[in-house]
């Protein structure tokens, strides 16, 4: 690998950020917005995880003896904060697709450009 | 605003996003070649201080715990969220889940219900087993949690809503996963005052290698799975719930 190359997975989260918010912008449909949201959210696990890579290295779990404490791995930190951030990311996203149900109760549509600013 | 007028300046500003994020990961190090000084220095004393062999682990539920406790309130108020919406959606009315003979449980056979129970009964045991290894595997109370909570949707495929609703109690599993919230912060506030700060590790270590290692880690890691267990199961229930309807929606 070389160049350009080396560079490639920070420019994927930045592809994905951004196709994500392209989504979220001319989104017809609500459910449509949140799984774009979910896109623009995964770029920062692709961010995170390629942040912490380490060529050549294991996982950050040891397994004395063959692999004892200490052998070179990749970034823990890094993996310990995607792991939560999935986890809570899908309960944001269940949350806001069950306001998407209320809102269709409410005003019997999903489509953005149809719904007006709330009143209180 | 028109869709036209709308992509335009979504174009314009992303263009000027997209610099900046740009300049920024060209200033990182090439793919692969950099490890900050953070995450060599907890692989080299992990293990030496907190008898984990999964320093994943370590992070989240010791040196980083702190932050794993925010986390961990978001996705208690975005499960809370989710149950306040719902009870206000349809409250107050009589909701009937799908007679047993309606369309969706038409081809189950007896057959298929036994297997579904067996199988929920089997992912259950799975997400306990990828809970309790946390110390020594890949695994943890989030993964786990997660794989728990799915049990729900075995039972549902298997034997329609109406058996998971009576299987699956609401008011437990909310409960559990309020306990599992609090037993976190609890822990937090016990070691307080045991060791004078927040989240310390203040247990017996145990032997690294042993399932349960890594003192309050090992505490900390089963609070988040029944939280994350009893939240996922919960959350699947709700949304499933909504499959029910009202008596006028029936006719």
């Amino acid at each position: 690998m070389s160049g350009a190359l080396l560079y490639l997975p920070y420019a994927v989260a930045v592809w994905l950020f951004l196709a994500g918010a392209y989504g979220l912008v001319r989104s017809r449909h609500l459910v449509h917005s949140v799984l774009c949201l979910a896109v623009v959210q995964s770029s920062t696990y692709v961010l995170l995880l390629s942040i912490g890579f380490l060529a050549k290295a294991g996982a950050p779990i040891f397994n004395p003896p063959q692999v004892p404490p200490g052998s070179r791995s990749v970034d823990p930190v890094v993996q310990a904060l995607t792991l939560t951030d999935i986890v809570v990311g899908a309960t944001v996203t269940s949350l806001l697709l069950a306001m998407t149900i209320q809102i269709h109760r409410r005003k019997g549509t999903v489509d953005p450009h149809h719904l007006r600013l709330t009143r209180g | 605003m028109n869709d036209r007028a709308r992509t335009v300046l979504f174009l314009v500003s992303a263009a000027a996003v997209a610099a900046v994020l740009i300049e920024g990961i060209a200033g990182l190090s090439p793919f692969g070649t950099h490890q900050t000084a953070y995450a060599a220095m907890l692989l080299r004393v992990a293990v030496l201080e907190r008898h984990v062999l999964n320093v994943a682990t370590a992070v989240n539920f010791d040196y980083r715990g702190f932050d794993t406790l925010g986390e961990e309130f978001i996705l208690f108020t975005s499960i809370a969220g989710v149950l306040i919406i719902f009870s206000e959606l349809r409250g107050g009315k009589t909701l009937y889940p799908e007679p047993m003979d309606g369309p969706a449980d038409r081809g189950r056979t007896a057959a298929i219900r036994a297997f579904a129970t067996g199988l929920a009964a089997f992912v259950a045991a799975m997400g306990m087993n990828v809970a309790l290894h946390t110390s020594i595997t890949p695994g943890g109370g989030f993964q786990g949690g997660a794989i728990f909570g799915s049990a729900v949707v075995c039972i549902y495929l298997g034997a329609g809503y109406a058996a998971l609703d009576r299987t699956a109690k609401k008011s437990l599993l909310d409960t559990l996963e309020a306990l599992g919230a609090a037993a976190f912060a609890l822990i937090g506030v016990a070691t307080a005052f045991l060791s004078g700060a927040f989240l310390k590790n203040s247990l017996p270590l145990g032997a690294a290698g042993s399932i349960p290692s890594g003192g309050t880690i090992f505490a900390i890691n089963a609070a988040v799975f029944v939280e994350v267990g009893c939240g996922f199961a919960l959350l699947l229930l709700l949304y499933l719930h909504q499959t029910c309807k009202t008596e006028e929606e029936q006719r």
